[in-house]
């Protein structure tokens, strides 16, 4: 049955019901799948075990200080927003007053923090020498950015067009939804600049900010969670904001 | 902490919890969603009260016994708390659902310590056995219990590879590394090992890919296996 392309792929599927491949044969099943139902079937019953395996480790009754911490850490993060439109013509124009506001009574714990990452920025930017040489430039800005979880700083080198965010708080989505990013004009609609999916909880990323937008032409920044295709306008809820 | 591995939470009134075919769990689970969407901490709490040792458990085998284990089990929770939303019922179970993000937090820290999965089921097996449900039982606990043994079962060096994969979040060419193997020697034992767990544990002949969540739909037709065949 050398010739059957199936055969190869039917080698794989346990290890990818795992989560155990490496790239390149990942790649080869994920190209394969979704033509193939016998390979599918295949796939559903290791994926029925690897299902299984998440059940099948013992019990253990946690000590009472993880609920009783559970519930102090509850209290002290706010309810998840509830997924709704929100209404981004009125929140461009009130982000100048609400935000600003906000972002003011917070700015001296922000500083700190921004200060703090920045020192930390230093090691994570051997993936972006560009962020490091922004830092050095005279007419970089940085911006807090906050959220209801999330918080961070926006650095912004506008004659350079380019940012780089450097953010913690961001939980991780499953692989239905992705983060989005999104440039705020004064008036308008928001601008997408693209879909993020952050390693980790923490860290830098250097924003892919086009030659067409022009960051000088924009209010503010935002991050909301999409459905993993991204979408043309937001529509789920927002987890960053920096006002520019 | 006494260790009760797998062993049925008894209700407030003495009761046990009714089983998955007699009154369909999925349904409170799903209200306990609701409630945490709609911002209510009891609604968080009641999941953690009804799954919390689970949780535990399964952080505690791929962490270890360390306050990591304390801080990763508190984190999934919070992880649901603020992601209850993104909850898909035609995806799967919530149950599945919170393992799944209690064993992608584990992994993550585990990377973050650098370290590899504890896999360790605590100091006192003789503990772990005594509350088993009936041989022959088709609760859930059996199920989980029978496929824990099949894991047991496996040759050694098949399931030191699913382990390390499973729980560890490795990849063949880590584990490779990790164990000094030939890279084809791993994938050569992790096939046969899962090829095993399905043969062991899948019933016969079936229809797959047509219930949403094979794994909690998928009933055991033959006789458990018994205790008597681990190593």
């Amino acid at each position: 049955v050398s010739t059957d392309p199936c055969a190869s792929i039917r080698e794989l599927l346990p290890a990818y019901a795992l989560g155990a491949l490496d790239a390149d044969e990942r790649r080869l099943v994920d190209s394969h799948l979704p033509a193939c139902p016998d390979c599918q079937a295949a796939l559903a019953e290791f994926r029925a075990v690897e299902q299984g395996l998440l059940h099948a480790t013992p019990t253990r009754e946690p000590p009472a200080r993880i609920r009783a911490g559970l519930i102090a850490r509850l209290a002290e993060t706010r309810p998840p927003v509830p997924v709704r439109r929100r209404r981004w013509g009125s929140f461009a124009a009130g982000l100048a007053l609400t935000v600003l506001l906000a972002l003011n009574l917070l700015l001296a714990g922000q500083l700190r923090q921004a200060q703090a990452q920045q020192a930390a920025l230093a090691e994570q930017l051997a993936a972006g020498q560009l962020a490091l040489e922004l830092l050095s430039h005279a007419g970089t800005r940085t911006h807090a950015a906050a959220g209801e979880s999330a918080s961070g700083s926006l650095i912004v080198n506008t004659t350079a067009n380019t940012a780089v965010l450097s953010a913690k708080g961001l939980i991780e989505l499953d692989a239905q939804h992705v983060y989005q990013l999104w440039l705020i004009p004064a008036e308008g609609q928001p601008v997408s600049i693209g879909l993020f999916q952050p390693r980790g909880q923490a860290g830098a990323f250097i924003l892919p900010i086009q030659p067409e937008h022009v960051l000088a032409d924009f209010a503010g920044f935002g991050i909301t969670i999409e459905p993993a295709a991204g979408s043309p306008t937001p529509t789920g809820p927002l987890v960053l904001t920096a006002d520019l | 902490v006494k260790l009760s591995f797998f062993k049925p939470r008894v209700q407030p009134d003495g009761r046990k919890p009714p089983s998955k075919s007699a009154a369909a769990p999925d349904s409170e689970d799903q209200r306990l969603i609701d409630s945490i969407v709609a911002g209510e901490q009891s609604g968080l709490l009641g999941l953690y009260d009804r799954y919390s040792a689970r949780v535990h458990g399964l952080v505690t085998y791929i962490v270890g016994t360390s306050t990591a284990a304390e801080e990763v089990t508190q984190d999934t929770f919070l992880k649901v708390w603020q992601q209850a939303a993104t909850f898909r019922a035609e995806q799967g179970t919530v149950a599945t659902w919170l393992f799944t993000i209690a064993r992608r937090t584990a992994i993550d820290r585990l990377r973050y310590e650098n370290r590899r999965p504890s896999l360790s089921e605590g100091d006192d097996p003789e503990t772990l056995w005594r509350d088993l449900p009936a041989p022959g039982s088709d609760s859930d606990e059996a199920r989980w219990r029978a496929l824990h043994f099949a894991v047991q079962a496996l040759p050694a060096e098949q399931r030191q590879v699913i382990e390390l994969a499973y729980y560890g979040g490795l990849s063949h060419s880590q584990i490779a590394d990790e164990l000094a193997w030939p890279l084809g020697t791993v994938k050569t034992r992790l096939r046969l090992g899962m090829e095993q767990l399905r043969r062991e544990w899948l019933p016969g002949p079936r229809a797959p890919g047509t219930s949403k969540d094979q794994a909690a739909n998928v009933s055991i037709d033959r006789p458990a296996m018994r205790p008597d065949k681990l190593p």
